[in-house]
């Protein structure tokens, strides 16, 4: 069939506005009087649809409906517009995704169409493929194909470019795990180090007018290379311990440049806690204390530098990655634990540990009730894990009396927890046991 | 005379001005009228006895409610109906005494008298009183108009600003805008007033402009008000004096045929008006375009890339867009010229609206930027702005001889050679990419219409200068493609185009179908009929199927905007058989 006979026609603006209002019921509305509704940013992908509530302004956007579909933004240098599209094929990946992954293993599953975010990941790295090798193609024919030459060397594309490139390849191996992901991964770092290396070659070294485009560049070789080292493997790679620890050190490197660079404070939360999450989900790799206490510590020093900064909404968030934190490392000794005799190793060190976990934790929930939510997910996060705590606490304690009051005060916060089960999960088994066997 | 008469009018008299109605002053305003140009008028100043004014400008400000008005020709604030103070409640009519005191001052037969003495309009009406107070704020305006509406005969304005403006030393500063200001015709011949106005009657305290309505002829506008530091205000009264009514002295039933010529002004008005609105010749294409038989190409997709961003050349793109024009009949395309271009565009357009002051919360002076390519489209009882490769008779300076100020004419040679380079652009643009067959595919690909013919033009709306009113521009069943293109110079700019405040706004409104309506029915429409308005954007192309009984206008870009709303606006006219297939 033709597209004629297939698509819908216009009806004409009167006739159209006549036919809405006489399906809503509504009349023609009065221009600066009513909320309306409109979509920005649009893509075939998913349009956002922004209701924006009157709030005594004169937006005409908020008169009468107007659709503005908005193109990408398309980089300065790209003229033929393919830097842009890919960009909005990349898009479309991360809003079919709805969570990106490995931002937060929290959010990770969250229902997102992978199947979706996967097929544009694959057609943006099929698109820059095929950027790459039109402009080497015709960069050859200029030079003269006797001349021979082989791959990209010459060919100059901007950063978002590269940008692009690295960060599908990383998106679509944390999507898809590959057999060769190591690979995938290697190749998302060298492209992203690319991405930067044309950044500051055409700026003094702090990205100039890139500055942006530089900070979204090192979080990605922060992540790439986070979850490059979640690949070594320990049979095949010499020193795999040792490498680890670099790939990890050097990821924290990256995180930390991403973050320096970042000069609004309410950025700079959302983005210290997306990264610190990041690595504390990464951190379980280490063997060696030494090593685990270095990444998690510098997570701890991360949060702490902006826990009295702006962006106070973020505190139950931040007292939670504290408490996780300080839990994670207590982890360590308590997985130590000898099973025969019960003996705990650096008992007061854990205990320590715990103790802090425990109190970043009340922050949290305090902070976090604060806020009076009707069901709040993350109230009932900061409870689960502040009865681990408090079960823990309890389990470490000589003293049979200390013990129970530890168990108790798990089980009054189990029964909260429960209380704000989000609606979809199950209240996990083992901690409906311990409620019931202290009851 | 009788004592009782006498004292009547003496109680009249000292209503008003110490010597207003002295032989000599009463000569020299009939001198004044018999001289003024560019239709007859004269301001009498001062007017009234300042205690009675100053008195009237309290109770004005003390006792009344303003509302703002706000049409396409214009935006002020307006209070009741002054004319009708004997009907209102004793405890009110009370704190209106010295408006009323004024009223009857206005409308009493030694007045009438006097005003015909001066300008021989002959009897008017004492029974039909017609005037209400004004307040002009900040962006306030009243655009171009000749008043002539039923029985109305003689117009009059009474200015009351802040007398005691410490700034201004108590009087209104002309910079601050605000003036009346008045057309001459084109030529004899001709009905339509010249583009910009040859007077301006600065709103001065204590003075009544005045002017026989003649229709056709009596063409003025009220400036808008903008100073740099704002919350300038001026107060008036206007209204008008009536031919006498049946049983009045000096009433007759062919009064108002008498003047035989005006009447026939009227009709040629009407009838040039409408002449007006079907603007230029549709330019058909070879064979009508639409989706099937021409459909959009890969050869249209390279050839439209050298202008448009790729994302709308992509026909998956391209999928939701139609989707969207054919649920809503209208829908507006972001970042439509590609980064090449819009760059290029932004930084000429940038340089030229500074240039010209179009930045600076000043009312420019009339003809600024009516130079090179770029000419004055008449008439401002329609529209006003300046049209790329438009007629050259029509700018300011041609039409009317007159001299341009030198801060409109005198610019260094850069602002020269960039207006060039744009108009070289905006001409590419407008040509090659909107008058091209590969659009009309591409437009016919996204819309599903089928394309007939095609016309458009290249405009500029200087900010405190240009508009267009609500008008059907002669045809329906036509397809609007509008790029527009007002740059976000400045703080909040974007956030002032959005608004609304700073007009240049395009608004569609809905109208009862009636052949005999005038078009000046139209710009009274109540706001209830506004089916669309599209904010003022830069690289948007919006999208309009216009049916039936629509109007459109583009809202008077106020002197705050942050520069001129500059755009490439076509009409493509569609074959609206088989629109009621689906």
């Amino acid at each position: 069939m033709s597209d004629k006979t297939t698509k819908k026609r216009p009806m004409g603006l009167k006739k159209s506005r006549a036919a809405k209002a006489a399906t809503t019921g509504s009349q023609n509305k009065r221009p600066k009087d009513e909320q309306s509704q409109v979509i920005n940013n649009a893509t075939p992908a998913g349009m956002s649809v922004d209701e924006t509530t009157e709030d005594g302004g004169s937006q005409l956007n908020e008169d009468e409906e107007t659709i503005v579909l908005e193109a990408p933004e398309v980089e300065e240098e790209d003229n033929d517009g393919q830097i842009g599209e890919i960009w909005g094929i990349y898009q479309k990946a991360i809003k079919a995704m709805q969570n990106p992954v490995g931002i937060s293993s929290k959010q990770e599953g969250g229902g997102g169409d992978e199947d979706l975010a996967i097929k544009y990941l694959r057609g943006t790295i099929h698109e820059c493929d095929y950027i790459l090798k039109s402009k080497y193609n015709s960069l050859k024919q200029k030079a003269g194909s006797a001349e021979g030459k082989e791959g990209e060397g010459e060919v100059e594309l901007v950063p978002k470019f590269y940008y692009v490139y690295g960060m599908a390849l990383y998106t679509l191996s944390e999507l898809t795990n590959p057999e060769d992901a190591k690979e995938y991964f290697e190749l998302s770092i060298m492209r992203l180090e690319q991405a930067r290396d044309k950044i500051l070659e055409r700026s003094a070294g702090d990205g100039g007018r890139d500055g942006g485009l530089l900070k979204s560049v090192y979080l990605g070789l922060g992540k790439s290379t986070l979850s490059r080292a979640k690949f070594v493997d320990f049979d095949k790679e010499k020193e795999a311990e040792k490498k680890v620890v670099e790939l990890v050190n050097k990821s924290l490197e990256y995180f930390d440049k991403a973050l320096d660079t970042e000069t609004n404070k309410e950025e700079l939360v959302k983005e210290s806690l997306i990264v610190t999450d990041l690595v504390f989900t990464f951190v379980y790799l280490f063997v060696d204390i030494v090593e685990l206490q270095l990444a998690v510590r510098w997570g701890i020093k991360k949060l702490e530098s902006i826990q009295n900064g702006e962006g106070q909404n973020k505190k139950a968030e931040i007292e939670f990655s504290l408490g996780n934190a300080h839990w994670i490392l207590a982890s360590h000794y308590l997985d130590q634990i000898d099973e025969e005799t019960g003996e705990v190793p650096e008992r007061n060190t854990v205990e320590k540990l715990l103790t802090q976990a425990r109190d970043h934790l009340k922050k949290a929930r305090e902070n976090e009730e604060e806020k009076k939510t009707d069901a709040s997910e993350s109230l009932y996060d900061i409870l689960i894990l502040l009865s681990e705590v408090y079960i823990n606490l309890g389990n470490i304690q000589p003293e049979e009396e200390n013990q129970e009051a530890e168990y108790a005060k798990a089980t009054e916060v189990l029964l909260v927890a429960k209380k704000n089960l989000p609606s979809g999960q199950e209240f996990p088994e083992h901690l409906q046991a311990f409620i019931d066997e202290s009851n | 005379m009788s004592t009782e008469q006498h004292q009547e009018l003496s109680s009249v008299h000292s209503c008003f001005g110490k010597g207003l109605f002295t032989p000599e002053a009463q000569e020299e305003n009939i001198r004044c009228y018999a001289n003024s140009q560019p239709f007859r008028h004269c301001c009498l100043r001062p007017i009234f006895n300042e205690g009675l004014l100053g008195k009237v400008r309290k109770e004005l400000l003390d006792y009344l409610h303003f509302t703002l008005k706000e049409t396409d020709i214009y935006k002020f604030h307006q209070s009741g109906d002054l004319a009708n103070l004997d009907g209102l409640p004793d405890h009110e009519k009370a704190k209106l005494q010295s408006v009323q005191k004024m009223r009857d001052a206005i409308y009493s037969q030694e007045f009438r008298d006097y005003i015909d003495k001066i300008t021989g309009c002959g009897p008017l009406s004492g029974s039909r009183t017609d005037m209400s107070a004004n307040i002009y704020k900040d962006g306030d305006h009243l655009l171009l108009h000749d008043d002539a509406i039923g029985d109305r005969r003689v117009s009059y304005i009474l200015y009351m600003p802040d007398p005691d403006d410490e700034e201004d030393h108590g009087d209104w500063n002309p910079e601050n805008g605000g003036a009346l200001e008045l057309y001459p015709r084109e030529n004899k011949g001709s009905w339509a007033p010249a583009v910009s106005p040859t007077k301006k009657v600065p709103p001065m305290w204590n003075q009544m402009a005045m002017f026989i309505v003649s229709p056709g002829e009596t063409h003025h506008a009220v400036e808008e008000i903008a100073s740099e530091k704002k919350n300038k205000w001026r107060l008036s009264i206007q209204g008008w004096f009536h031919y006498p009514q049946p049983g009045e002295p000096g009433y007759r039933v062919d009064q108002m045929t008498d003047v035989g010529e005006a009447t026939l002004k009227q009709i040629e008005a009407k009838e040039s008006r409408k002449s007006g609105e079907k603007g230029d010749e549709f330019v058909s294409y070879e064979k009508p375009v639409e989706s099937v038989s021409t459909p959009y190409t890969q050869q249209d997709k390279e050839y439209l890339a050298k202008y448009m961003n790729p994302h709308y050349l992509d026909k998956n793109n391209l999928a939701t867009i139609s989707d969207a024009f054919a649920e809503e009949s209208s829908v507006q395309l972001g970042r439509f010229l590609n980064n090449n271009l819009i760059e290029k565009l932004l930084a000429l357009i940038g340089d030229i609206d500074k240039e010209d002051g179009m930045c600076r919360s000043r009312v420019p002076s009339h003809g600024t930027g009516e130079v090179g390519r770029w000419r004055a489209v008449r008439s401002p009882v329609l529209r006003r702005f300046l049209k790329l490769d438009g007629e050259l008779v029509s700018n300011t300076a041609q039409s009317h001889n007159q001299q341009l100020p030198s801060e409109v004419t005198n610019r260094p040679q850069p602002y020269y050679d960039n207006l060039e380079l744009l108009s070289n652009i905006l001409a590419d643009v407008r040509d090659n990419l909107f008058g091209s067959e590969a659009y009309a595919r591409w437009l016919a690909h996204v819309s599903t219409l089928t394309l007939k013919s095609r016309r458009g033009i290249a405009r500029r709306f200087r900010s405190g200068l240009d508009y267009t009113l609500a008008s059907p521009e002669g045809t329906s069943g036509v397809l609007d493609s509008v790029l527009c293109l007002a740059p976000r110079i400045g703080a909040d700019a974007e956030e002032k185009w959005a608004s609304g405040d700073v007009g240049g706004y395009e608004c569609y409104i809905s109208t009862e179908d009636d052949e005999d309506d005038d078009a000046s029915v139209y710009r009274h429409a109540s706001e209830d009929t506004t089916l669309l308005t599209v904010p003022a954007g830069w690289n948007t192309l919006n999208l309009v199927l216009r049916d039936e009984g629509i109007l459109r206008f583009v809202k008077y870009v106020s002197a705050f905007a942050p520069a001129s709303r500059w755009d490439v606006a076509f009409e493509y006219d569609i074959d609206s058989a088989g629109e009621d297939e689906e």
